[in-house]
């Protein structure tokens, strides 16, 4: 085992390239087999209520294989006009419109919408779709209806509704959404939070999921928006931070009267209310889970989240947490100490420290706490370490915190060309991805005013125009979104944003979840010049999902020419697909090392060109 | 023109004593709200030469008239003086929205009347404002404060309102400085309301550009557009609504225009470090004169914030410092003190300088809702300027959350 730490001496492992059954289970874990998935979802029966669509034998209605190979471009013309993106939606069968209650009453309930996700939740290696829905805002909120809407991706860009078929039926007026195996089975789970009832859905494996929010002690009750997945104490098993909100009676919200508005009341801000204190679930490694949110130090903060997202930010090997709040400093915890035990009591012993305002990511360069919405994470600067982007209300710039290690950030936002785009939009969701294939990430940002202030004649608009960011290099942002399609051109109330391949050619697409008008779905058409690769992530003794494995693309030379981190987290209240994108200059060699949570170190080949892989951990824990 | 003379002289002949009777008889009806100690009514009110006056240009014959009758018909008996009925003629022509009869009756009234010296400065300052006459309506609201201070004849309610109208002005135009002052003498005759207070000690924690700002800077562009001041304002609200190239050539062509100008320096500058172009940045700077005690508080933090590009940290440190004397809650001051003070490797100091920020962070949002009617947000503000030192502040907020307790 005394082996050199030399990349050279690693495992080179060349995985799947073929079918990308993704969720293959562990044999240690996996309670379900791959064949087991296979027959189980074969026994789903098509539906005729509500116009769902047969979700239908799984290998029989899915392509062999779900990789494409997307034509590149050979004109440098055509690349340097940037990315380019269709609108989909109901005519690749996802048609939902989310539901807020709107009432004349402006309650600031109505204004934050929700999320959505990309998620195989039937392992077929097709990216399926899940929209989040609201309800009637009553006392008790429960519909007698599912608030979300599960839509299996059948290849060529067609889905089919499923939600009924798949006994995903939360009740609650739904905000957030965060997908991870939290069992280790191999298939995904799914956690919603809510103005109501937060909880966990674990997914059977034969495509239908149960509701499993008391056995795994998971239930927050009150206003929770995103959510996060993420090995916090290195056990092996994915943990979960919850994002409060505001303190405000469902059954009789507060109000701001103002007889000049329409309805008599406009909306109150948030700094009108209580804050609340986020939740932190350790997984005790049976599938429970315990509220360690006093014991790890975090109790009594009271903040105003709305985005999280989980990373090495100082690559230590031990995650943080950032908390983009609202009106309020944002959070930045930092771990005191973070060892696993053995001995069941995994977690006990997490410990941390806020940490935001010494970091330098708690308040603007200008010293404000920003009215923080969404957030994206990752190596805008292509330093080695992961990045922040913060989208803000209107008025105030969306913020660039570039990651100077240490656990430094600092605001780039005039350096990275955000300083004056954002400023009469007001953001929420956002994912940070390569869209355009020149191997620096991309920025999408969903905007939308919280509420029609349009009577004030201040010249607020309500609905806006979505943004896209092209990163020139080195975390240098351009405005490309006139060019980025119809979709960009239109003004809508956009909240959560879900990236992921949908239709596997590479490239990626993104779903986005608006307020009073359908959802959308972007396919991204630009004519790339590289090839896009996916690497999907099984972890062994790390969590079976790998958040938190860090991914370096390097040379011939051993320089890393590409940094990716599949983080817990990220946009708001939504949940992209949990697989790293990169792509890949064909006139150059370079492999994959792949650092896993566990430690282990792996390398990994690409074997010829694919758009996806799946990466095992296997490697060996250096010494 | 010979009738007009004869007139003025009859009423010359009744002048001194009929005007203290108009004078009485105006504030019995007016005066409800005068502050105790501000006499309202005059011992002895000198005669005017009336001879000497004649329709001041804008005012017509008919305006004069009309003025005149309304003044027999509500002093019956009372025989009206020029500038009597100049006063009379400018309310009326304020009742009716014409603006310029307004002005003109008004500006024809000097300073040094005793009995509507004050008054006419203040009419012409708001009349001036509702023509969006920026430069006009500032000189005399400012010269009836001065006045005011002297005289006997002014009312506590228009005081407060002139230093209103004066800081609204100052507001729009983005000058803090000199917004600072009308404040404090605001402040000091215990005339402030809360939006004053967070003015007076909050100038940069709160939204600069507000959209009716934006909107009234319009106004007073159109009514005067080769104006300096206005123009500079025009170019920094470009810059803080993200439209830093617009800003750029606004101000590049008002400093072109006026080689020198610290203000139009100061907000060019503040364009440049928007952009992040530093090269032109210190193109500019160089055309900046040297550093002066005097020169806008955005200029000197324009120095920090190159100094600190340079990596000079403890000039750097000096020029935030600065600003954080005159303007202690200077949030972008604070956080330059907070880099300058990381990159030195002062730790104890930065942990402190740290900790003031998240302060001045959390006053900044109990500010957004400190209204008259919000105790907890008032009591946080006065808490948080407890926390780091601001006395006179912590006393005014705790004075009005106190005030809301009674409520």
């Amino acid at each position: 085992m005394n082996l050199p730490r030399s990349p050279s001496w690693l495992s080179m492992i060349v995985v799947v390239i073929g079918g990308f059954t993704g969720c293959k289970p562990d044999a240690k874990r996996a309670e379900s087999t791959t064949e087991q998935v296979t027959e189980r979802a074969t026994q789903l029966t098509p539906s005729g209520s509500n116009g769902e669509l047969a979700a239908g034998p799984l290998q029989s209605t899915s392509p062999e294989s779900p990789m494409q190979e997307v034509p590149l471009s050979d004109s440098a013309e055509e690349f340097v006009s940037g990315p380019l993106f269709s609108l989909g939606g109901p005519a690749n069968g996802i048609e939902f419109t989310r539901y807020d209650d709107f009432t004349t009453q402006h309650r600031i309930a109505e204004s934050t919408g929700g999320g959505c996700a990309v998620l195989d939740f039937d392992c077929d290696g097709w990216p399926d779709v899940l929209m989040l829905d609201g309800c009637k805002l009553v006392a008790d909120v429960t519909a007698s209806h599912p608030t979300c809407a599960l839509f299996r991706n059948y290849g060529a860009r067609q889905f089919g509704l499923v939600t009924s078929g798949s006994s995903l039926f939360p009740t609650s007026y739904l905000q957030g959404v965060s997908v991870g195996d939290y069992d280790s089975d191999g298939f995904p789970d799914i956690y919603f939070t809510a103005i109501g009832k937060s909880g966990m859905w674990r997914n059977n494996g034969d495509g239908t999921f149960t509701n499993v929010t008391s056995e795994t002690g998971v239930e927050v009750n009150g206003w929770s928006t995103s959510c996060a997945f993420a090995d916090l104490n290195s056990d092996g098993h994915l943990d979960l931070y919850v994002v409060n909100y505001l303190q405000d009676s469902i059954s009789s919200p507060r109000l701001c009267p103002n007889p000049l508005a329409p309805g008599g009341h406009e909306q109150c801000p948030p700094s009108k209310y209580e804050g609340l204190n986020d939740v932190l679930f350790v997984s005790q490694g049976d599938g429970r889970f315990v509220d360690q949110t006093e014991a790890a130090g975090m109790g009594g903060l009271k903040g105003k989240g709305l985005g999280v997202v989980i990373s090495d930010f100082d690559r230590d090997q031990t995650p943080e947490i950032f908390v983009a709040n609202d009106g309020q400093a944002n959070f930045l915890f930092v771990a005191k100490s973070a060892q696993g035990s053995e001995n069941g009591n995994a977690g006990a012993d997490l410990r941390y420290d806020q940490r935001g305002m010494i970091a330098g990511c708690a308040l603007s360069r200008s010293g404000y706490a920003q009215a923080s919405m969404g957030v994206a994470a990752g190596d805008f600067d292509g330093n080695g370490t992961i990045d922040l982007f913060l989208t803000h209300f209107y008025g105030d710039s969306n913020t660039t915190y570039l990651n100077r290690a240490k656990l430094r950030f600092e605001d780039a936002t005039r350096a990275s060309g955000m300083a004056g785009v954002s400023r009469r939009v007001l953001g929420w969701g956002t994912v940070a991805t390569d869209f355009d294939h020149d191997g620096w990430l991309d920025l999408m940002v969903a905007n939308g005013h919280v509420e029609d202030r349009r009577w004030m004649g201040k010249g607020e608009p309500y609905a806006m125009e979505p943004h896209l960011f092209v990163n020139s290099g080195k975390g240098n942002f351009r405005d490309a979104t006139k060019t980025a399609g119809e979709y960009f051109s239109q003004a809508r109330l956009g909240r959560g944003v879900a990236t992921g391949d949908l239709d596997r050619d590479g490239r990626m697409d993104f779903v986005v979840n608006h307020l009073q008008s359908a959802s959308s779905v972007l396919w991204n058409e630009t004519k790339v010049q590289r090839q896009g690769v996916q690497l999907k992530l099984q972890g062994i003794r790390s969590n079976r999902d790998g958040i938190g494995c860090k991914i370096e693309l390097l040379d011939e030379q051993e320089t890393v020419v590409g940094y990716r981190e599949l983080v817990g987290g990220g946009s708001f209240q939504s949940s992209s697909l949990p697989e790293v994108h990169f792509t890949l200059d064909e006139n150059k060699k370079t492999y994959f090392r792949v650092l896993w949570p566990s430690g282990v170190v792996d390398s990994v080949r690409m074997g010829g060109v694919s758009s996806a892989l799946v990466v095992e951990e296997r490697g060996i824990i250096p010494l | 023109m010979a009738g007009w003379k004869n007139l003025l002289a009859i009423l010359g002949l009744l002048g001194g004593a009929v005007s203290v009777l108009y004078w009485i008889n105006h504030q019995d009806t007016a005066s409800q709200a005068s502050k105790p100690g501000l006499p309202i009514v005059a011992a002895d009110v000198p005669e005017e030469d009336l001879a000497d006056l004649s329709l001041p240009p804008g005012v017509t014959q008919a305006d004069y008239d009309r003025a005149m009758k309304w003044f027999a018909d509500m002093y019956p008996g009372v025989d009206a003086d020029t500038i009597d009925v100049l006063s009379m003629a400018g309310e009326l022509a304020v009742a009716d929205q014409r603006y310029e009869i307004a002005l003109a009756s008004f500006r024809a009234i000097p300073s040094d009347h005793q009995r509507y010296g004050p008054s006419a400065r203040l009419q012409q300052g708001t009349s001036a404002l509702e023509l969006h006459r920026a430069v006009e309506a500032e000189k005399s609201l400012r010269e009836y404060l001065n006045l005011a201070k002297q005289s006997q004849y002014v009312r506590f309610d228009d005081v407060v309102a002139a230093y209103k109208w004066l800081n609204y002005i100052l507001s729009v135009e983005l000058r803090l400085e000199d917004r600072k002052l009308v404040m404090r003498e605001l402040h000091q005759f215990g005339l402030a309301d809360i939006l004053d207070s967070k003015q007076y000690f909050f100038p940069n924690l709160l939204i600069l550009n507000s959209p009716a700002g934006r909107a009234r800077l319009q106004q007073f562009v159109d009514a005067d557009p080769e104006n300096v001041v206005l123009r500079i304002a025009q170019g920094r609200y470009k810059t803080l609504e993200g439209e830093f190239e617009q800003g750029v050539v606004i101000l590049g062509k008002v400093l072109a225009e006026n080689p020198g100008n610290v203000s139009a320096i100061a907000g060019l500058l503040e364009a440049l470090f928007e952009l992040n172009d530093w090269e032109r940045f210190a193109g500019i700077l160089g055309q900046a004169p040297p550093f002066d005690e005097n020169e806008p508080w955005l200029l000197t933090r324009m120095r920090g914030e190159y100094a600190l590009e340079e990596r000079a940290n403890e000039e750097a440190l000096r020029y935030f410092q600065f600003v954080l004397k005159q303007d202690p809650a200077n949030a972008p001051c604070q956080m330059g003190v907070v880099t300058a003070l990381a990159e030195l490797g002062r730790t104890d100091e930065h942990e402190v300088a740290l900790q003031r920020s998240g302060i001045l962070a959390e006053i900044r949002v109990n500010l957004s809702n400190a209204d008259g009617d919000a105790f907890a947000a008032l009591q946080g503000v006065s808490r948080n300027c407890q926390q780091i030192g601001f006395v006179s502040a912590a006393q005014a907020f705790a004075k009005y959350a106190e005030g809301v307790a009674e409520k």
